[in-house]
């Protein structure tokens, strides 16, 4: 019991630590799940065995979850400026906590000595073997004496998933192309009835940001991932072209006179 | 001791852990120690189908997580679920008062579900 | 253990949410360390419910942490909003109510 005490309240104060001092948020998130696991075994180490899963469930297996994917789309790179915005605030805070948890165990000291709670704790044996189980000691309160509480949780619940819908839900003004739609939009056009143009192949290059050559010689842009073409990555052929062409027509005189004519 | 038998009744699931952790640090070491060793800058670059793998552009890192609102929603309905298992454990006990309970409650909830299915927040591509 | 140990491991952990909360300015972070506050919070609950003997501390503990996913969903849903109106996670930035 003690070693299981000592381990894990180790562990949880580490991942408390990490969380509040790591740059990166993602971090921060896998501190604290590592804090929310080392918490359940300490619930169950207390006899509230019930509670330990429910953490692990809810908790490290729900909450964490979506604070991960929030990360992801908010970027996962995201990290703190260190530029103070109030002289003095990080001097300050840290005092004010350090103020704060002298106070909280001053008090925890106090009570444990003048209500000698620290000789023995009740325990929960009794409590628990009751009703056969720390689930069923739970589930008599909870839809015994708790009862009107369990019922308003579900309108919270309904408030919960209500603010979720206002809030992150998007609605649709126009409905989206489908298959058959976006197929008919292909055909109606001549110029892209037979599909768009495969980027170009060449003696040097032809990896999909090289964009090909109608007959003609010009270049075809629709030819290229639009991806590619929005983040400027691709690759610029003409001075490649003017350079073949030059030489093309300086090894045949009759082509090189069309040409001009 | 007090709860020595809890404890022990949960050492499964440390050895499970143990064992877990074990397998993680022995690939990892194994494999740095059995594979083949022969690096050059190509091979760490990024496969981008024959193109020059391009940096992250600015703020970058982010990633369209398109179910995250799915993933919102599966958290109401997992405290449903987290209220279900006591119930469930003692409904015999329980008798019709919490069969009536839970009904409500469940019905309560499914006003949140019927909302969040009509106003299309379960549907992919929206 | 003495509860009291327990109790401690607690005000410990609830003072570095609280350090969390007034340090940083991720909203995601602070959000974090609130998290980790009301964990704080539980674990004082549950260890109250074993010095004392009954499991009324533990049906408080199960409820604030239903309150708290609950809370999570909708904080969470305002972060990605703030997010999209303002290209940022910083609270610094979100220094006006409208959005």
């Amino acid at each position: 019991m003690i070693a299981v005490f000592w381990v894990c309240a180790v562990l949880s104060v580490a991942g408390g630590f990490g969380m509040v001092f790591s740059r990166k948020a993602v971090h921060s998130a896998l501190w604290l799940a590592l804090t929310m696991i080392n918490l359940a075994v300490l619930y169950v180490s207390q006899q509230a065995e019930f509670l330990g899963i429910v953490q692990v469930v809810v908790y490290t297996g729900a909450v964490m979850m979506l604070f991960l994917f929030v990360l992801m789309i908010v970027g996962v790179d995201s990290s703190d400026s260190l530029v103070e915005t109030i002289r003095g605030h990080r001097l300050a805070s840290v005092a004010a906590v350090l103020a704060l948890l002298v106070l909280v165990l001053t008090m925890i000291n106090q009570a444990t000595q003048s209500l000698a709670l620290n000789i023995v704790p009740t325990g929960l044996e009794g409590a628990n073997a009751d009703e056969g189980g720390n689930v069923q000691g739970i589930a008599k309160l909870l839809f015994g004496r708790y009862v009107f509480a369990f019922e308003v949780t579900s309108a919270l619940l309904i408030t919960a998933a209500l603010g979720a819908m206002v809030l992150a839900h998007r609605d649709r003004l126009t409905r989206v192309p489908g298959q058959e739609e976006l197929s008919r939009e292909r055909l109606a056009d001549p110029a892209t009835a037979a599909g768009l143009p495969a980027p170009g192949v060449y003696a040097r290059h032809n990896a999909v940001d090289t964009p090909a050559l109608l007959p003609d010689g010009s270049i075809a842009e629709n030819s290229l991932p639009g991806a590619l073409v929005l983040r400027g990555t691709t690759h610029d052929v003409r001075e490649e072209v003017a350079v073949t062409r030059a030489a093309e027509l300086a090894s045949d005189p009759k082509q090189a006179q069309e040409e001009q004519s | 001791m007090r709860g020595a038998p809890a404890v022990s009744a949960y050492l499964p699931i440390l050895v499970l852990g143990l064992v877990s952790f074990g397998f993680a640090v022995f690939s990892v070491v194994a494999g740095a120690l059995t594979g083949p060793k022969r690096y050059n800058r190509a091979r760490l670059a990024a496969y981008e189908c024959g193109i020059e793998p391009t940096p992250q552009p600015a703020g970058g890192g982010r990633f369209p997580v398109k179910y995250y609102l799915t993933a919102m929603l599966f958290i109401v309905f997992d405290i449903e679920i987290v209220f279900l298992y006591p119930w469930a454990v003692t409904f015999d006990r329980l008798a019709l008062f919490g069969l009536i309970e839970m009904v409500l409650f469940i019905a309560t909830v499914l006003v949140a579900y019927a909302y969040v299915w009509r106003r299309g927040g379960l549907e992919w591509d929206n | 253990m003495s509860p009291a140990a327990y109790l401690a491991l607690a005000a410990v952990l609830f003072s570095l949410g609280c350090t969390g909360v007034l340090l940083r300015r991720n909203a995601i972070v602070m959000f974090m360390s609130v998290e980790l506050m009301l964990n704080a919070a539980n674990l004082a609950l549950v260890t109250a419910s074993r010095m004392h003997g009954n499991l009324d501390g533990q049906v408080f503990a199960f409820f604030s942490m239903t309150v708290a996913a609950a809370e999570v969903v909708v904080g969470l849903a305002i972060i990605v909003q703030i997010f999209r109106s303002r290209r940022s996670a910083s609270i610094d930035d979100a220094s006006l109510l409208k959005l």
